[in-house]
């Protein structure tokens, strides 16, 4: 049964082509999110298994997302992604309780798989 | 002429005598041998005795000689009476010599030198005719030519010829007779212009010999006329007189001397012994009326008269010489006397040792009298020096009472200066001075010492004294003696000028902490306390005024206790005070007393015992900041002009605080340089993150899919990359907009002008009509045209974001060396400067440049953004 996945992007073209790329791998997009107060929100009425949350959103940051949602004992796995590299971010994303990161660039189906395994 | 000459002369002229006489007594032409020859004998030797005694007596004079030489003369011519023909011959041939020889000695007489050009002509003539005259009558005739028939022949004729003998006798007699009126002549005017003391010695001697010539005159007067020899008895006789003469004259001297100095020594005794009694005295001994006496004054090395006149060398060429006069080894005096007393150095010598002592006493008198003229000469000059000096010169008696007072001091006290002699100088100038009589009476006054004098006005003057003791003769102080400058000018002088030295030296440490940045709390503290102790001020307060017509007090200085206001603590400005005053008149102000002044400030600053006040203003850029105020604790303590003084002060707390303002304001210029470089960084790493770069990971995502596609849906491929096509598009676009941004190339490339049209087309695809005006002939420096492009693009961007403006209008020129960038909008004005930071950033930038910024937009009126650049 395939993954259910939620996309917080704040840019739609982002959003567009994830949700066709991870559908072509078998993901299961059950929705999309542009910032991130309707992201919690969401992931709190969809509980996806997957969040792919971008760190960067207008309202507040995906760390903060991160924190919010674990707090609220969500289950969702949740994968950071950024156009930034992974490094720019220092120890924010290992602190951050998510299964990983995710460069933009490099996202597809089998890279979120791997974190998940 | 050594003795041993003078002894052969003396043999030889007894010789010659000898042979004379045996040659006349043996002659058979003399009638009485005997007396002839006696005759002869004693005329000879009378000549010659005289002649060598005078060449005794002076062996330098020459009239010995000559006389001498006469009697050898006359001794050849008495051969011609031998009966021997070449004895004959001999005397033939000499037979007139004695008479050149004669004339020679008259005229040569008494120095034995002819004096002048007449006697020296008719002496060479008179030894031509008695030598070459009488040769060539010898060589022509025989004896009974001349009319001797019983002569013996005649050993030298050569050529006989009465004729020619007879003539040339003729004429040798014709010339002797004219020069024997002319040596007359010359005797004559010798005589006349002789002075008494002169003649004395010349008369016996001319007395004769004119006799002798007269009689030669006579007698060769005859011979031409009878051409017949004459006797020459009387002739004879004649010179047989002037050995007498010339020896009467020698007698003469002698008893003349001997008897002028006995006359002189008793004329000397009789005598007062003045000086003018000795010259008298020796005038009168020495015949020469006229005669000088001056007197050798050693301590000034020149002689001088009796009345100390100093006496020079009579001028050359006068008739006058002079002659010192030793006494004990010593120089006493000269004696100036007619030149002719020089020929009788014997009277001169005696005369002198004669009046040596009296002269010597003379001298003493003359040396005195001499010395009390410039002793007196010398008071004479000081007294007149005293009295026209500027300077005060008093003498006082050991009471103190005045005894000289110079008009210096009569007009520099206003008193009369006959008022002042004999009055007490205590009472008069200075009673303090009691120390200065006591050391005076101990003579033991200072050399010098400043003090001071009251005038009579009861003006207070500083004197600069130079005192000495007055001792009488015997060395007791009788009293003293002060010259005095009036130095009170120059003390004020000084006075001033080391105050205006500390002032400016106090300026100096204030406007050093000034130059060197320090803070204000620094500098305010430092100007208080020089600016208080400077002006002896109580207190010193810095004022800063406010708006609300408050000032707020700073912290100052005071003497212990006496700071009235406390820092921190705020004053009206709208009661009286001297604050306010500064304020209200914005220059310096002066409160001589708190008493005048109303209100509660003022009330508050008099309870604290402040009684006076000055204040000057602080202008930072040509605003009133605020004042800064001395206090005094006494009533109009301030001097003239302090308040000026005090305005120096504030002068550099103005400028203290206008140049920290400017380190203030460019301390937060750099800062919003800075910020504004990390907002744009920022905003272009956001612009691309979120613009380029999103649009970029997008692309890629898509390429990857439509990868993916290809095999399966190809459809969907080529839908997938059509639409990263776009996305690539938008990607490319924001970049070009972004690179633009951050610098227009076409500005770097092209200028200024290209750039700004750039700018007005893309405002008119926005709907914004832009009405560019640039009137620039040439580029400006690169820095300048950037800030002019930004200057003109962000104001555009405001007035398309916020002006709401129809029109816009944009200008760009060069004026006086300065870029001129002007954006004028017809919106609704009310822009702030200090809201965004979009302007701010242009401020920076111009200013960067040392350029000038303004905004004009009043509400509902447009807005006009003027920068001026300065471009070279």
């Amino acid at each position: 049964m395939a993954q259910t996945v939620l996309i917080v992007d704040d840019h739609p073209s982002f959003r567009s082509t994830a949700r066709i790329l991870l559908e072509s791998e078998g993901f299961d997009v059950i929705g999309e999110a542009e910032d991130g107060a309707s992201a919690i929100e969401a992931i709190q009425r969809l509980a996806p298994e997957v969040v792919l949350l971008d760190v960067q959103l207008p309202d507040m940051d995906g760390f903060a997302v991160a924190r919010t949602i674990m707090a609220d004992g969500v289950k969702s796995a949740i994968v950071l992604t950024s156009s930034r590299d992974g490094c720019d971010f220092g120890s924010l994303i290992a602190e951050s309780g998510a299964r990983g990161f995710v460069p933009k660039g490099e996202l597809s189906g089998a890279a979120i798989s791997e974190l998940l395994r | 002429m050594t003795p041993r000459v003078r002894l052969a002369l003396w043999i030889a002229g007894a010789t010659a005598g000898f042979v004379a006489a045996i040659v006349v007594a043996a002659s058979s032409r003399t009638d009485q041998p005997v007396l002839s020859s006696v005759l002869i004998v004693a005329v000879g030797w009378a000549f010659i005795v005289g002649g060598l005694i005078a060449l005794e007596r002076r062996p330098d004079n020459r009239f010995g000689l000559l006389m001498a030489g006469e009697g050898f003369a006359w001794f050849l011519a008495a051969l011609g009476a031998s009966d021997n023909a070449a004895i004959f011959t001999a005397g033939y041939l000499g037979s007139s010599l004695y008479l050149a020889v004669l004339g020679h000695t008259i005229l040569a007489y008494p120095t034995g030198r002819l004096p002048d050009r007449a006697s020296r002509i008719i002496v060479a003539i008179a030894y031509l005719i008695t030598t070459a005259g009488t040769l060539a009558v010898v060589l022509t005739a025989h004896p009974e030519d001349l009319h001797c028939t019983d002569c013996p022949s005649n050993e030298l004729v050569l050529a006989h010829s009465g004729t020619v003998a007879s003539a040339l006798n003729t004429a040798l007699n014709a010339t002797g007779f004219l020069l024997c009126l002319a040596a007359v002549t010359v005797l004559v005017r010798r005589w006349r212009g002789s002075t008494p003391a002169a003649r004395k010695l010349l008369a016996p001697v001319f007395l004769t010999g004119a006799l002798a010539i007269a009689a030669l005159a006579v007698q060769t007067g005859l011979q031409i006329v009878i051409d017949v020899p004459i006797a020459q008895v009387g002739t004879n006789l004649v010179f047989g007189l002037i050995p007498l003469g010339f020896m009467f004259g020698l007698l003469r001297s002698g008893l003349a001397r001997s008897s002028a100095v006995g006359g002189l020594i008793q004329d000397i005794g009789r005598s007062s012994g003045s000086p003018e009694a000795i010259r008298a005295a020796l005038g009168a001994s020495l015949a020469d009326p006229e005669l000088k006496v001056a007197y050798w004054i050693p301590g000034k090395g020149q002689f001088v008269d009796a009345d100390g006149v100093p006496v020079f060398d009579p001028p050359e060429g006068s008739r006058r010489t002079t002659t010192a006069v030793e006494y004990d080894g010593q120089t006493v005096a000269r004696l100036e006397h007619d030149i002719a007393l020089a020929d009788d150095p014997e009277l001169l010598q005696a005369a002198c040792a004669a009046a040596g002592l009296a002269l010597a006493n003379a001298r003493l008198t003359t040396e005195l009298r001499t010395r009390l003229k410039e002793l007196g000469a010398s008071e004479r000059r000081w007294r007149e020096l005293l009295e026209r000096v500027q300077l005060i010169a008093v003498s006082l008696d050991l009471q103190g009472k005045i005894e000289y007072a110079n008009p210096f001091l009569a007009q520099l006290t206003g008193w009369e200066r006959d008022e002042l002699i004999g009055r007490d100088w205590l009472e008069t100038f200075n009673g303090e001075e009691r120390e200065y009589l006591e050391r005076m009476r101990r003579a033991d006054v200072l050399p010098y010492e400043e003090n001071f004098i009251y005038t009579k006005s009861g003006e207070r003057r500083v004197i600069a004294w130079s005192n000495t003791v007055q001792r009488d003769v015997d060395g007791t102080v009788v009293g003293a003696t002060s010259i005095g400058a009036d130095i009170t000018d120059r003390r004020t002088a000084e006075k001033a000028l080391r105050a205006l030295l500390v002032e400016h030296t106090a300026l100096e440490r204030v406007a050093r902490l000034v130059a060197e940045g320090r803070s204000r709390h620094i500098v305010f503290e430092r100007v208080t306390e020089e600016a208080g102790r400077l002006l002896s001020a109580a207190s010193c307060n810095l004022v800063r005024f406010r708006e609300d017509s408050t000032g707020l007090v700073f912290g100052g200085w005071g003497e212990p206790g006496a700071n009235p206001i406390l820092a921190g603590s705020v004053v009206q400005l709208d009661d009286d005070s001297t604050a306010a005053r500064v304020r209200r008149q914005a220059g310096p102000v002066r409160v001589d007393s708190y008493a005048e002044l109303e209100g509660d400030l003022a009330r508050r600053v008099r309870e604290t015992g402040i009684q006076s006040a000055i204040g000057a203003p602080i202008v930072v850029s040509g605003e009133m900041w605020g004042a800064l105020v001395a206090f005094s604790l006494e009533e109009s303590s301030f001097p003239d002009g302090a308040e000026h003084r005090l305005a120096a002060f504030a002068g550099l707390v103005g400028l203290a605080i206008a140049n920290a303002d400017a380190r203030e304001q460019l301390a937060a210029s750099r800062a919003r340089i800075v910020a504004a470089g990390d907002a744009e960084r920022r905003r272009l790493e956001r612009n691309l993150h979120d613009g380029a770069q999103q649009r970029l990971v997008s692309l890629s995502l898509a390429l990857r899919l439509a990868r993916s596609q290809l095999t399966r849906d190809a459809e969907g491929a080529g839908r997938t990359l059509e639409a990263a096509s776009e996305e690539l598009n938008l990607a490319l676009a924001e970049l070009r907009d972004l690179a633009r941004g951050i610098h227009p190339a076409v500005l770097s490339d092209r200028g200024l002008q290209p750039a700004l049209e750039g700018l007005t087309l893309r405002m008119a695809e926005r709907g914004l009509v832009v009405d560019m005006e640039d009137a620039l002939d040439q580029r400006l420096p690169e820095q300048v045209e950037v800030a002019a492009y930004y200057v003109v693009a962000e104001s555009l961007a405001n007035v398309s974001k916020y002006a709401g403006a129809d029109r816009v209008s944009v200008r760009v020129m060069r004026e006086n060396g300065r870029a001129i960038v002007e954006v004028r909008d017809d919106g609704r004005g009310g822009a702030d400067p200090g809201r965004g930071s979009g302007l701010r950033g242009l401020f920076d930038r111009v200013e960067a440049l040392d350029g000038r910024l303004s905004i004009d937009s009043p509400p509902g009126a447009g807005t006009t953004i003027r920068a001026e650049i300065p471009c070279g």
